[in-house]
């Protein structure tokens, strides 16, 4: 044997005998697949799906797409996870396609299927021929009209200079998103003038890059909406670098801990809240139910609160609890 | 034949050591999981693995002749999102979408080779900005939107078995075939290998360098389009921002088969078998619910194996 063919073998078994198997779970279990592990969107959602699985006394087997875009190897993992014969299927699914694409097949097994996120709803998957059990999530239009009610509600002058900054170009949140600030801001805020809307891809640095440019050119900025709080924060830095603190405001969206940590300092002025930890545990709630009485149709829009200075220090809104 | 003999060819050498790995592979995860050797998930691999396979075939022509493509999966995005705009907005038949959507693939592949020719800049130089314009025409299109709800007969058709296997496969597989013809019983392939091995070697024996190489990323790009048609029924979705990195796990499959990454030596038994070993690890760690951190993890274990090992075959 060559000394090549040999090594290939001994890493072969290296590798095949140190993988550390989390879970190789018992048939009837419930699945859970979340559509990016390295968002902390995603990780807050997962920490809800384990805390009330502890809760409620029983062992969920999370899977995690790799990023937020990679809608096939979502698909490849929901298909790999019907052949462990689950009682469930729980699904944030990138889009509304692959939702339907997999859950066809889970349901000719006999799987109950069910959707995290609200990219697939009910009626769209009735419409394709699958009973959801439910679909639970935000709605990031809705969202991005609460950024910019806030937005309104919090100036006097009717020719704001707003910048956004969405997300990755073709990303389905961020199309929502930012669809629903400048729908709102358009209809409430005619004379508003909405300076660039540019993607910075979710990324902190070009966010800040971005901003900086825009504040180069467009001295009297006011407002920057950015479509997730990475971003926002980035773009916060920018205006904190040129001293611009007070005079523009920046909304995010998510209202992750760094978000609100800005906002608590004064960095941040807003952030609409996602939720996610709520999402999870509802939807380990509800799963349960869908197990339990085979319910099927079961619709829910988690809030979406505006998280302001104000309203962290007094702490007098119920949906607080789930901010984390 | 002694085994010392057969495998004192660096090809075949490669090629064994691939099939060991996934052989390994096979064993552990059939132990591990009771759910890993049926039929129905060998079809779930397979199927999994067919649009990385494409766009793999394709690259081993590109990395045989001492290229690189960079382009590929960006290319994928663009012929899907095509079609699949073609297919809803223009109304358009399957039969007529899908060939338009191919040669698509096939333009922009010519296209990197011309501007490779004109430029003379290295490949990836030249691949990397054909990627960007490539991701930029796809997010155009589709208005930075994938395009949702394909025809019935696009979506249907998908779900139909030939004697057990998907569509998706059977399409692999016939790409295999052809890819494998093209690549060891025509001159294309044996001059795009000695292209690699010594371009001024080859343009001393009178090669038509410049022409073989729009050869080489046309058909590279030609299959790109096929792995962009079957994403997109897939999908069902036709998907600007599909396939992000596909190319790199590509060349890792192509690589992992054996190939030299600066040409010369390339084959296609190794790169499907690269494409499985990676489809496997994915799927077996998936069905075993491990971790994503770790997945990653041994993905680039394998790779830094395979360089490794690359290695070691070099010195022989």
């Amino acid at each position: 044997m060559s000394l090549s063919t040999f090594l290939t073998l001994g890493l072969s078994l290296i590798i095949a005998l140190s993988v550390p198997i989390r879970a190789i779970a018992q048939d009837g279990e419930y699945v859970f697949i979340l559509a990016a592990h390295d968002s902390p969107y995603w990780n807050t959602l997962g920490e809800g799906v384990k805390d009330a699985a502890k809760a409620k006394g029983i062992t969920p087997v999370i899977y995690e797409a790799q990023n937020g875009r990679d809608t096939e190897g979502e698909l490849n993992i929901c298909l790999t996870a019907i052949l462990r014969k689950p009682k469930i299927i729980v699904m944030g699914s990138l889009n509304a396609s692959i939702g339907i694409q997999c859950f066809k097949q889970a349901i000719s097994k006999g799987i109950i299927v069910a959707d995290v996120d609200a990219n697939l709803s009910v009626e769209e998957a009735a419409k394709a021929g699958i009973p959801l059990a439910f679909s639970i999530g935000s709605d990031n239009y809705l969202a991005g009209e609460e950024a910019a009610n806030y937005v309104i509600s919090s100036t006097k002058n009717p020719a704001l200079n707003i910048l956004i900054i969405e997300g990755a170009a073709g990303s389905v949140p961020s199309h929502k998103r930012v669809a629903g600030f400048t729908t709102k801001i358009k209809q409430l805020l005619p004379r508003a003038n909405i300076v660039a809307s540019i993607s910075a891809d979710w990324d902190r640095l070009k966010a800040m890059d971005i901003t900086l440019d825009v504040l180069q050119r467009q001295a009297n900025l006011d407002v920057i909406y950015a479509a997730n709080d990475t971003m926002a924060l980035g773009a916060a830095e920018a205006v904190r670098n040129l001293a611009r603190t007070t005079q523009v405001k920046i909304i995010g969206v998510d209202g992750t801990a760094d978000a609100r940590k800005a906002i608590m300092d004064g960095r941040l002025t807003a952030s609409v809240a996602q939720l996610p930890y709520l999402m999870g545990m509802r939807s380990v709630e509800l799963a349960i139910d869908a197990v339990t009485t085979h319910k099927t149709g079961v619709s829910e829009i988690t809030m979406t609160p505006v998280l302001t200075r104000d309203l962290i220090e007094t702490n007098n809104e119920p949906a607080l609890q789930y901010v984390r | 034949m002694s085994a010392r003999l057969f495998l004192q060819n660096p090809d075949r050498l490669y090629v064994t050591q691939c099939l060991l790995f996934l052989m390994v592979l096979g064993v552990f995860f059939s132990l591990a999981s009771p759910h890993f050797f049926s039929l129905e998930n060998i079809n779930n691999i397979l199927t999994a693995s067919a649009v990385i396979g494409l766009i793999a075939i394709g690259a081993t022509f590109v990395i045989g002749s001492g290229g690189i493509d960079l382009s590929s999966a960006a290319v994928m995005a663009l012929c899907g999102t095509v079609c699949a705009w073609i297919l809803q907005t223009a109304g358009f038949s399957p039969l007529l979408a899908f060939p338009i959507a191919i040669a698509i693939g096939g333009v922009c592949g010519l296209l990197t080779g011309f501007f490779i020719n004109i430029t003379r800049a290295p490949s990836f130089i030249v691949s990397l900005g054909m990627m960007s314009v490539a991701r930029a025409v796809a997010y155009i299109v589709s208005d930075g939107v994938p395009i949702y709800g394909l025809p019935d007969s696009v979506v249907i058709s998908n779900q139909v078995l030939f004697i057990g296997l998907s569509v998706s496969v059977v399409v692999l597989i016939i790409a295999i075939i052809l890819a494998w013809i093209i690549l060891t019983k025509t001159q294309l392939g044996t001059h795009a290998l000695i292209l690699g091995d010594n371009a001024y070697a080859a343009e001393t024996m009178g090669l038509p360098i410049q022409k073989l190489r729009l050869k080489i990323f046309t058909l590279a790009g030609i299959f790109s389009g096929m792995a962009g048609i079957i994403f997109m029924m897939r999908t069902n979705s036709g998907d600007p921002s599909a396939g992000q990195s596909y190319e790199l796990m590509a060349i890792t499959a192509v690589i992992l088969g054996g190939a030299n990454l600066f040409g010369g030596r390339a084959t296609i038994t190794g790169t499907v078998l690269g494409v499985l070993c990676l489809g496997v690890l994915q799927n077996g760690l998936n069905l075993l619910a491990v971790s994503t951190y770790y997945q990653i993890l041994f993905v680039g274990l394998v790779l830094l194996g395979a360089a490794f090992l690359s290695r070691v075959g070099y010195r022989r």
